[in-house]
C-alpha cells in the first residue's frame, strides 16, 4: 500500500462516514431509516460470517449466536432489572462463552460435517429458545424496554437508534480490521489459504480457529443485544437457519475475499432489493433467487470482484469464466 | 516446533503481499456503498405515488409464502373492488373510496415488521386489517398504538387482547370458537366422559390446548393427556398409539392445521385402532384436502365447524362471496373465510361510529361494541374480562357445526351469536356480553 | 414396553428412516462425485411427489408408471440445472449453497404459484395394512421399506460393480488422476448429478401416498437428511444408510417417549456422536486440512 492510495482511502472513508453521519438529515422517511438500521444489524453478521471465512470456517450458525445476545440482553434488562448499557457488553461476553464452549466440540469436524453442525447448533439453539418458559417459549418475548437515556438523548426514535447502531458498527469494523491487519489475521490467511501448510510452520489451527469462533460469535452477540432493545420483540424463528443462510449471502454477494467491504454491499442489497420488489408480490422471492442465481454464476468473486472483472487497475480484463484471478484464489476454491 | 516464537507471521510484510481489499480497492467500494444508499433513497422516498381525492388507505400484511395468505390476498382484493365498483361508502356527506395495499410477511417476524414500517411510515395508511401472522402482529403492535392507527386483526395471537392496546381488535373467531364446540359435543356425544388432545408445540397450538383443557372440564370431561408434536411433523403413528392407549372416549385437535396435516392425524389415529368416531375439530378443515390424504372410515364421526358454503342452501352473502370468488379467480377456495371479517367490521365501523377517524372509530368499538355480518354469518365484538380486558377487543359469530358421516357432511348444529357468548360465559363467567 | 409396540415404532422408524436413506444417499453421491452441496435437493424431491401425484390423479396411470414418469422429468430438470448453474460453481461449497438456495426459493414459490393453494394427497394403490406377526403396518409404508430396500440393493449394484459406478468412485477418488485414467469426468459429473436427483424424486414418488403432497414437503425432510449425513457422515454410502436409519429411528420412538422433545433427543444423540466422532460414524475422523 502506498502512500497515495492510502491517502485517498482515508479521504473516501472520511466522506462516507460524513454521509452517514447526516444521513439522518436527509431523509424524514422513519421507513427508510428503518431499512437502515436493519442493513447495519445485517452488516455486523455478516462480517461476523466473514471472520470465520478468514479462517477458513463456513458458518451455518451465525443467527444463532445472534439470538444468543439479543435473547441475553433483554432478559438482563427484563428480569434482572440492569441498564441496557450494562446488559450489551455482557451479553455479547455471554455469546463469546457459548461459542468457546460449542466451538470446543465442533471445531475438530472436518469440513462439511463442521458446517452441517453449526446447522444443528444454529436449530438446538432455537429450540431451547422455544421450549423454554425462561426464554418467552415460542411466543417470544415482548415489550423489551429501548436503551436507557443517557443525559438528554433518548432512543425511542430512529435518529437516536441509527447513531447507536452506526457507533457499534464502527468499533466492530475498526476491530475487526485491526484483527485482522495484526498477527492473527495473518494467521487466519495462512489458515484459510493451506491450512496443513500452516500447520507446518507452527500455527496452531485448533486454537485460532477457536479465537475466530468466539470473536465472531461476540460480534454477532454485540449485534443482537442492539437488536434485542430496537425491535423490542424477539421470538425463537427470528434466528433460524434460513437467517443463517441469509447471513452467508451477504459475504458472498458483497465478496467473499473483502471481509469488511463485502458484508457491507451484500447486506444493503440483500436488505433493500427485497424491499424495492415488493411490487413483485408474490413472485419476489422468484426474482430474489433468479438475482442471487444470477449473480453466482455470473460474478462468483462477488460484487466487489467487478473492477478486477472489468480491468479497472489491470491492463486486460480477466477471463469471463472465472472470477478468480490469481494462484492464491484458485487454491481457495478447494473447500470440499 | 516452538522455539524462539518468532514465526512466518512475524515477518514484516512484503510489499506485493497485499490483501485483496487495501487501498484503490476500498476507495471503490466505500464509493459502491454511498452510491447504493442514495440510489436507494431516491428509490424508496418516491415510492410514494399521490392517490385520487378522499382516499382512505388500508393496509394488511399476509403471508403469500402459504396458501391461506394467497388467497386471503385475492378475497380481500375481490371484495375492496367490488366496493369501489359500487361507488364506495358515504359518512357525513363525503364519499370515500379504499386503496388496499397488501405486503408479504413470509410469516417471519422480520419481513412482517418491515412490511409494517412501510405502511405506517411511508405508505401512511390510516387503518390495517386481517393480519395473520402472530410474530408479525406482535412486532408491530406498539408502532400501531403510537401512530394511531385502527388495527382490526384476524390472526390468533393473545398478545393482541392486552388491555393497554387503545387501536388493536381481534376479529377472527379462532379465540372463542372452542367454548361453543364443546357444548356441542356434549349433546351429540351424550356418553363421552374422557379425551385425549394431540396439539402443535407452537403458541398457538400450547395456547390452544391449555383453554381446551379448561373448557372441556367445564362441560364435565376429563382431558386424559396432550400430546404435542413439532409444528410441522407428519408422521403421527407413534402418537397415534400412544393415543389410542389411552383409551380415550374423544379425540381432539386443538390448533390443529385445517389441511392435509389434520388428515394425516386422523389417518394415524384410525390405522392405531381408534374405532370411537368420534373426533373434534375447532376449526374448519379444508375437508377437500383431508379426504384426500384420510379414508372415509378415518374421518367418520368428525365433529367440526363447517363454512356456510357446505350446507346444502347456504345463505345468499356466502352463496354470492363463492361465485363471483369463482368466476374471477377460476377456482374456488374457502380458506380466506377466518381471515376476511375484518374488511366488513371495517366498514360497519365506520357506518357505526358514523366516522372515518381511526380514534373515534376505534373509542366508539371499545366502549360499544360491534354487530356486523361477516360473509359466513353475522358476527359481534365481544369483552373478555377472563383476559382483563373490559373493552370490546374480541370477536364471536354464529358457529355451524357439521358432522362426517360415511363421507359426508352432515349439519348437525347452529349456535347463535347469543347462544355461543352464553358458552363462554358459562366457562370463563359473565362480563362478556 | 411390550414387543408388540417395540416392533410397532421399529417399522415405523424404519419406513421414514430409509427415506433419509434414499435422500441422504442421493446428497452424498453429490458431495462426493460432483462436489456440490445442493440445498435445492428437497424441492426435487417435492417435484418428485408432485408429478407422481399428478400422473396418477389426471392421467389415470399406474402407480409405479407415474414414479418413472416423476423421475424422468425431474432428471431432465436436474440435468439442465447442472448445465446451468452447478457446472460453474463445481468445488467452491459457499457459491454452492447460494446457488442452490437461490434455486431452491424458486422452485418452491414456483411449484406453490403453479400448483395452486390446495394440499394435496395421493391415495394409496394398495389399501389397507399388512400385518407383520401382531403389528399393522399400512400398505404404503411396507411398500415404502421394499421399494427402499430395493433402491438401496440396486445403488449399491450401481456403484460397485458397472463400469459407470466404479468410474464414479474413482471421480470421487480423485478426479483429475480419474481423467488421467480416461474417464470423461464432464460425463461423470452430469450422470452423478442425474441419479442424485432421481433418487430424490423417487423418494418423492414412494413417499406420495404415505404422507401429504404440500410444496414445503422438501424443506422440513431436508433438514432431517442434514442431521443424518451428520451422524453417518459425508464420505460413504454406508453412512447414509446408518444415518438415515438412527435419525429415523429416534424420531418414531422419541415422538412415542417424549413427543415434541423428539426434536431434541435427536440434538442430543447427534450432540453425543459428534463430540466422540467429529465426522460422523463413518466419516473423517478429525479436520486434518
Amino acid at each position: 500500500m502506498n502512500r497515495g492510495s492510502r491517502k485517498k482511502g482515508i479521504i473516501a472513508l472520511g466522506c462516507a462516514c460524513l454521509i452517514l453521519a447526516l444521513l439522518p438529515f436527509f431523509t424524514d422517511s422513519r421507513y427508510f431509516m428503518h431499512l437502515i438500521i436493519m442493513t447495519c444489524i445485517n452488516i455486523m453478521l455478516g462480517l461476523s460470517f466473514s471472520m470465520l471465512f478468514s479462517a477458513g470456517l463456513v458458518t451455518m450458525g451465525a443467527a444463532g449466536f445472534w439470538g444468543i445476545g439479543a435473547y441475553t440482553s433483554a432478559l438482563l434488562v427484563l428480569k434482572a432489572g440492569l441498564s441496557f448499557w450494562v446488559a450489551m457488553p455482557l451479553a455479547a461476553l455471554a455469546t463469546a462463552c457459548v461459542a468457546f464452549i460449542v466451538g470446543l466440540v465442533i471445531i475438530r469436524a472436518p469440513g462439511v460435517a463442521f458446517i452441517i453442525q453449526t446447522m444443528i447448533v444454529n436449530m438446538i439453539l432455537v429450540q431451547v429458545f422455544g421450549h423454554f418458559e425462561f426464554f418467552g417459549g415460542w411466543a417470544g418475548l415482548l415489550d423489551i424496554p429501548a436503551p436507557n437515556p443517557i443525559g438528554p438523548i433518548t432512543f425511542t426514535g430512529k435518529t437516536a437508534n441509527y447513531y447507536l447502531i452506526l457507533m457499534l458498527l464502527l468499533v466492530n469494523i475498526l476491530a475487526f480490521y485491526a484483527l485482522y491487519t495484526s498477527r492473527i489475521g495473518r494467521a487466519w490467511s495462512a489458515i484459510r489459504l493451506n491450512a496443513r501448510l500452516a500447520e507446518t510452520l507452527s500455527v496452531d489451527l485448533f486454537r485460532y480457529r477457536l479465537v475466530a469462533f468466539i470473536i465472531s460469535s461476540a460480534g454477532a452477540g454485540l449485534a443482537g443485544s442492539f437488536y434485542a432493545h430496537y425491535f423490542q420483540t424477539l421470538e425463537p424463528n427470528m434466528f433460524n437457519v434460513f437467517k443463517s443462510i441469509y447471513i452467508q449471502i451477504y459475504s458472498i454477494l458483497g465478496g467473499l475475499n473483502f471481509y469488511i467491504p463485502g458484508p457491507v454491499i451484500g447486506a444493503a442489497i440483500i436488505t433493500f432489493v427485497p424491499e424495492l420488489l415488493r411490487i413483485g408480490k408474490e413472485i419476489e422471492p422468484i426474482l430474489t433467487g433468479a438475482v442471487l442465481i444470477l449473480l453466482v454464476i455470473f460474478l462468483p468473486g462477488g460484487i466487489l470482484s467487478l473492477p478486477d472483472r472489468l480491468g479497472f487497475f489491470t491492463k486486460e480484463p480477466l477471463a469471463a469464466s472465472s472470477g478468480k484471478n490469481s494462484v492464491q484464489e484458485q487454491q481457495e476454491k478447494r473447500v470440499l | 516446533m516452538q522455539s524462539s516464537g518468532y514465526t512466518v507471521l512475524d515477518r514484516p510484510l512484503l510489499r506485493r503481499e497485499v490483501r485483496p481489499g487495501g487501498g484503490i480497492m476500498k476507495v471503490k467500494a466505500w464509493l459502491l456503498v454511498v452510491l447504493l444508499v442514495a440510489f436507494s433513497v431516491c428509490v424508496v422516498t418516491g415510492a410514494v405515488h399521490a392517490q385520487g381525492v378522499k382516499t382512505l388507505k388500508v393496509g394488511t400484511v399476509l403471508p403469500l409464502n402459504f396458501g391461506l395468505g394467497v388467497d386471503t390476498k385475492k378475497a380481500l382484493e375481490m371484495l375492496v373492488g367490488q366496493f369501489n365498483d359500487a361507488g364506495g361508502i358515504t359518512i357525513k356527506g363525503q364519499t370515500y373510496k379504499v386503496q388496499l395495499i397488501v405486503y408479504d410477511d413470509k410469516w417471519t417476524a422480520e419481513a412482517g415488521r418491515a412490511a409494517l414500517e412501510r405502511l405506517v411510515y411511508q405508505d401512511k395508511v390510516q387503518y390495517i386489517i386481517s393480519i395473520i401472522s402472530s410474530p408479525t402482529m406482535v412486532s408491530g403492535l406498539n408502532m400501531i398504538e403510537e401512530n394511531k392507527i385502527l388495527n382490526l386483526f384476524s390472526g390468533t395471537s393473545l398478545r393482541a387482547m392486552n388491555p393497554k392496546l387503545r387501536y388493536t381488535f381481534g376479529t377472527s373467531t379462532t379465540r372463542t370458537s372452542l367454548m361453543p364446540l364443546w357444548a356441542v359435543a356434549k349433546k351429540i356425544f351424550p356418553n363421552a366422559k374422557t379425551t385425549v388432545f394431540i396439539s402443535p408445540n407452537d403458541e398457538g397450538g400450547k395456547a390452544r390446548a391449555a383453554e381446551e383443557k379448561q373448557v372441556a372440564e367445564a362441560n364435565g370431561i376429563k382431558v386424559l393427556d396432550t400430546l404435542f408434536h413439532p409444528r410441522d411433523a407428519v408422521d403421527f403413528t407413534a402418537l397415534a398409539v400412544k393415543a389410542k392407549s389411552l383409551n380415550p372416549d374423544i379425540m381432539d385437535y386443538p390448533g390443529a392445521d385445517s389441511g392435509t396435516q389434520f388428515g394425516l392425524e386422523l389417518k394415524a389415529v384410525h390405522a392405531a385402532g381408534f374405532r370411537g368416531n368420534a373426533h373434534l375439530s375447532a376449526i374448519a378443515p379444508k375437508l377437500d384436502e383431508v379426504m384426500q390424504v384420510a379414508s372415509i372410515e378415518a374421518l367418520e364421526g368428525l365433529l367440526c365447524n363447517i363454512k356456510p358454503t357446505e350446507l346444502p342452501n347456504p345463505p345468499p352473502l356466502a352463496k354470492k362471496f363463492k361465485d363471483d370468488f369463482t368466476r374471477t379467480y377460476g377456482k374456488w377456495s374457502e380458506a380466506a373465510f377466518p381471515w376476511i371479517p375484518a374488511w366488513p367490521a371495517l366498514l360497519e365501523a365506520f357506518k357505526k361510529a358514523d366516522s372515518v377517524d381511526p380514534t373515534t372509530v376505534s373509542d366508539y368499538i371499545a366502549s360499544k361494541g360491534l354487530f356486523w355480518d361477516r360473509i359466513d354469518g353475522p358476527a359481534r365484538m365481544v369483552r373478555r374480562p377472563d383476559l382483563g380486558n373490559t373493552k370490546y377487543c374480541d370477536s364471536v359469530s354464529e358457529a355451524l357445526y357439521g358432522q362426517i358421516k360415511q363421507g359426508k357432511i352432515v349439519h348437525v348444529a347452529t349456535m347463535s351469536r347469543d347462544e355461543v357468548v352464553a358458552t363462554c360465559e358459562k366457562v370463563f363467567g359473565p362480563g362478556w356480553k | 414396553m411390550t414387543i408388540e409396540l417395540f416392533s410397532q415404532l421399529l417399522l415405523n422408524g424404519l419406513s421414514i428412516g430409509l427415506i433419509y436413506v434414499l435422500v441422504a444417499s442421493g446428497l452424498i453421491l453429490l458431495l462426493g462425485v460432483v462436489r456440490i452441496f445442493n440445498f435445492a435437493h428437497g424441492e426435487f424431491y417435492m417435484l418428485g411427489a408432485f408429478i407422481t401425484f399428478g400422473c396418477c390423479e389426471f392421467l389415470h396411470l399406474n402407480f409405479f408408471v407415474s414414479i418413472a414418469i416423476a423421475i424422468v422429468l425431474v432428471t431432465i430438470l436436474s440435468l439442465f440445472c447442472y448445465r446451468f448453474i452447478f457446472h460453474y460453481i463445481r468445488g467452491d461449497i459457499l457459491l454452492c449453497t447460494a446457488a442452490s438456495i437461490g434455486l431452491s426459493m424458486m422452485l418452491l414459490r414456483g411449484a406453490l404459484l403453479s400448483f395452486g393453494t390446495q394440499e394435496r394427497g395421493l391415495h394409496p394403490p394398495f389399501k389397507g395394512s399388512v400385518g407383520i406377526g401382531q403389528v399393522n403396518l399400512p400398505a404404503e409404508k411396507v411398500m415404502a421399506i421394499l421399494l427402499c430396500i430395493g433402491v438401496m440393493f440396486g445403488l449399491y449394484w450401481l456403484l460397485m460393480r458397472t463400469k459407470v459406478g466404479k468410474a464414479m468412485r474413482a471421480v470421487k477418488l480423485d478426479n483429475e488422476v480419474a481423467s488421467l485414467q480416461g474417464i470423461n469426468t464432464t460425463r461423470i459429473y452430469q450422470i452423478a448429478f442425474a441419479a442424485g436427483c432421481a433418487l430424490a424424486a423417487l423418494a418423492g414418488g414412494i413417499m406420495a401416498p404415505v404422507f401429504s403432497i404440500t410444496p414445503s414437503m422438501g424443506h422440513s425432510l431436508l433438514l432431517n437428511c442434514f442431521m443424518a449425513l451428520v451422524v453417518g457422515g459425508m464420505q460413504s454410502m454406508l453412512g447414509g444408510v446408518v444415518g438415515g436409519l438412527v435419525v429415523g429411528l429416534v424420531l418414531s420412538f422419541g415422538m412415542y417417549f417424549v413427543g415434541d422433545l423428539s426434536e431434541i433427543l435427536l440434538f442430543a444423540v447427534i450432540g453425543v456422536i459428534i463430540v466422540f466422532k467429529p465426522g460422523g460414524l463413518f466419516g473423517e475422523p478429525e479436520h486434518h486440512e
